[in-house]
């Protein structure tokens, strides 16, 4: 078992000087490095995290609290720029280790770079974020494909459905189901009828009580009526929990509703069978979104301008737009993004990169509203398309320092180390016979390939060490 | 000292005095010298000595290896896994309960998991609060329901009288165990549809590393599952002793063999009945083995054979060709 997956395929040369250039390319666009915790509160993390991220969540409790070891870093960042009080503009880097608890297929830590640009909205700040995730990628898989869609737009189009926010989340997550063949529509409306909505006919058929059952048959009975009965005291004790008989008659009601609601549903359904058909090219796409969206609806109009506008700066980018695809789609996260999202994969699908917008974090953590956009790299995932290193790292020389001879063998590896000379030292020869060894004699002479060196002679040694190394 | 291996069992609780029974009808009675005392013996098996521990510590000292051997129930089992301790028998025939989500009867639109889901975002919603969940089972109810999708709640930790916390109010729905469930209901809670999360009876365990660095043991704990094999196996038969009228004793066999509940186990045997009172017709005597579940479509084929009377026996122990679990714990150490 891996406790670190990200050290086992690649050569450490290669890996460091990867993260190390995607870190420059983030200070070059001006982002700071920060350190976050890596033990937080677990609510931190559940706040908006998905169903996919929770079930894996590295949780533990300690003295009654419930802890989790960071599965990212946007809550936390999110977190920080709550707890700065500041509405400036910030721009984080991030580089460390992430945890999941699922040893079994991926192992329980990963190493993860991102970035989050923090008070900023619009197009610019978009395309910012998404070029930068683009130009990390590309140095390692140059024939990414980045994909883009827009959750914001999407949530916003369904507003005339009418439909509460419940029942919107639900249509969302099972977007992917609509464009599966065997499932469409009827299977999401199936498992719609099943958990969400309720005829309240039902409920009472489940009851068991005749009082009810007679209740049903009085056609006029007002539903609230209905409900004050179902309710009965009486009947059901007075075992509530933390719920009052409010709450429960609010929630039926609002079943029943969803359930007479279900034209609505049905309608919305439709036009997310069109949407989710759409997945290409930038010029074919984004003509078909735009015959799809009111042309009265100018709020629409809107979001898909900026949406088309950070596009086209991406482009400014020198991203080409062969390399993109609309899928307006896209599933991430439902519950955490709120506008413009996007994945840079490679040939065989496997996700490189991925973010978006996020302009709800800060406040659900206890915050004012403010605009956010980030994005992680999946390192993991990156590291087998890596070259290896280019420059192969200087060979150590090896001074062989026994009982006689310690103090002459510490100062001469001192002596090399301050003309930036790599050297080890060792007490007896390595099994490796291509290795640079350097002997010290018991008479205090220095011997190196074939050559003695007396203690006046150490310049020489020097240079000639240095030709060796070259 | 002659090495020794521990087995313990549940001191009190709903579990203890059914497994001394069960083992005493496995013919392991188990002799405890002093009542007050945690120890005791089984005299069928000289190598075992008991420890009687209440069922939570069963698993602990499983897993630590101060007991080679454990019997407790299969939620606490899962409840606390460890790397060291091996399930070797997870149905023992006895202690059937359920761990499951009950809800305040009340909540007539709290049906299923999908809707307890939605009641948990409710109280974030229009409370500003956590779902409060009463139980001891804290590993288990966390993990059921992430599961579900429901994320937001808090877990109150509860020794006993968990099933009061809803009324009391200090908690809004429970995960808890029931055998029968009357509890949950003279406590006005209601099992949640697809809320059941773990199926539990009593359960056979042991400790790995020991079982496998003691091969000279394994013959003690053999003998132990021998007998609780046969025992169980036992459980599930019955001895038919059969008066049967027919002159051919192989044509009778066939007709016996023809209907498969009548088949036994290898086979019937009949032996002849001397002396018959007419002096013409031939009787047998039939010996059979059937599954306890099968008596009546037996009794029913046999009359129709020319059966008279018939005595049923249940059967104490079936011993087969080798003991089942303990073929299992093998396999189990070799993993």
């Amino acid at each position: 078992m891996s406790f670190h997956a990200s050290s086992d395929h690649h050569d450490s040369a290669a890996i460091s000087q990867f993260l190390d250039a995607l870190s420059q390319e983030m200070t070059l666009y001006g982002y700071q490095i920060i350190e976050t915790p890596i033990i937080a509160p677990a609510d931190l993390f559940l706040t908006r995290a998905g169903d996919e991220l929770i079930e894996r969540l590295f949780t533990f409790e300690r003295h009654g609290q419930q802890l989790a070891l960071r599965p990212e870093f946007t809550a936390a960042a999110a977190d920080r720029y709550n707890k700065l009080g500041t509405t400036e503009v910030v721009r984080w880097q991030f580089a460390g280790p992430i945890f999941e608890d699922d040893s079994l297929r991926h192992g329980y830590q990963h190493l993860s770079v991102g970035a989050e640009l923090l008070g900023m909205s619009g197009s610019v700040a978009d395309a910012e974020i998404i070029s930068l995730a683009v130009k990390g990628v590309a140095r390692a898989v140059p024939n990414y494909t980045l994909i883009i869609g827009n959750i914001g737009l999407l949530k916003h189009l369904l507003k005339p459905f009418y439909l509460d926010s419940r029942t919107e989340r639900f249509l969302l997550t099972h977007l992917p189901d609509l464009k599966n063949t065997d499932r469409g529509i009827p299977y999401i409306l199936d498992i719609f009828d099943r958990t969400l909505a309720a005829n309240p006919d039902q409920i009472a058929r489940r009851s068991s009580s005749s009082k009810i059952m007679d209740a049903l048959d009085v056609a006029e009975i007002n539903t609230h009526q209905m409900l004050g009965m179902l309710l009965d005291a009486s009947q059901r004790g007075m075992t509530m929990g933390g719920r009052t008989r409010e709450d429960i008659v609010r929630r039926l009601l609002q079943k029943h509703q969803r359930f007479t609601e279900r034209e609505q549903v049905t309608e919305a359904l439709a036009f997310l069978e069109q949407w989710v058909a759409i997945d290409a090219s930038v010029s074919e796409a984004l003509p078909a979104l735009k015959a799809l969206i009111d042309a009265s609806d100018t709020e629409a109009q809107m979001l898909f301008a900026e949406w088309e506008q950070s596009i086209a700066l991406v482009e400014q980018y020198d991203i080409s737009l062969d390399q993109i695809v609309i899928r307006p789609h896209i599933a991430r996260n439902w519950d955490y993004y709120t506008g413009m999202v996007f994945e840079v994969v490679a040939d065989d699908r496997t996700r490189l990169a991925g973010g978006g917008r996020y302009d709800e974090l800060v406040s659900l953590i206890g915050g004012q509203p403010v605009p956010a956009v980030g994005f992680a790299y999946y390192i993991d995932q990156i590291l087998p398309h890596l070259p290896s290193s280019r420059t192969t790292q200087k060979q150590p020389l090896i001074i062989l320092a026994d009982d006689t001879n310690q103090l002459a063998a510490s100062q001469l590896a001192h002596k090399l180390r301050q003309h930036e000379l790599p050297a080890v030292l060792l007490t007896q020869s390595p099994s490796e016979q291509d290795k640079l060894v350097i002997r010290i004699e018991n008479s205090g002479q220095v011997t190196f390939q074939a050559r003695s060196y007396t203690a006046a002679e150490q310049t020489q040694l020097i240079a000639d060490i240095q030709q060796a190394l070259e | 000292m002659t090495e020794r291996i521990t087995l313990a069992l549940p001191s009190k609780g709903a579990l203890a005095e059914p497994t001394t029974s069960f083992l005493r009808d496995c013919g392991l009675r188990v002799h405890q010298p002093n009542p007050r005392q945690y120890t005791g013996t089984l005299p069928a098996i000289p190598e075992f000595e008991v420890l009687f521990q209440r069922v939570k510590d069963v698993v602990y000292k499983v897993s630590d290896g101060s007991a080679q051997l454990g019997i407790t129930g299969y939620d606490v089992v899962c409840e606390q896994p460890h790397e060291d301790m091996i399930v070797i028998h997870n149905r023992l025939g006895y202690g059937h309960c359920q761990l499951l989500v009950a809800v305040p009867e009340a909540w007539v639109d709290v049906q299923n998991v999908a809707d307890l889901a939605e009641v948990a975002l409710d109280f974030r919603e229009y409370k500003q609060r956590n779902l409060r969940v009463a139980t001891t089972y804290t590993n288990l109810a966390r993990k059921f329901l992430h599961a579900n999708g429901i994320h937001h709640f808090t877990l109150v930790r509860a020794e006993g009288a968990i099933e009061a916390a809803p009324t009391l109010g200090y908690a809004d729905v429970v995960v808890d165990l029931t055998q029968t469930g009357t509890t949950l209901r003279e406590n006005h809670l209601r099992p949640l549809t697809g809320g059941v999360i773990v199926e539990s009876q009593a359960s056979l365990i042991g400790n790995r590393r020991y079982l496998k660095n003691n091969p000279s043991l394994l013959n003690a704990v053999r003998q132990f599952m021998e007998y609780i094999d046969a025992a169980l196996q036992g459980k599930q038969y019955y001895q038919l002793t059969v008066n049967i009228q027919g002159m051919d004793a192989e044509e009778l066999a066939q007709q016996i063999i023809s209907n498969p509940i009548t088949r036994g186990l290898q086979g019937p045997t009949l032996s002849p009945i001397y002396g018959s009172p007419d002096g013409k017709s031939q009787w047998h005597t039939l010996t059979i083995i059937i599954e306890s579940g099968q008596m009546l479509p037996a009794i029913e084929h046999l009359r129709k054979i020319g059966a008279t009377q018939t005595s049923a026996v249940p059967i104490r122990y079936v011993f087969l060709e080798e003991s089942p679990t303990f073929k299992r714990l093998e396999h189990l150490l070799q993993e």
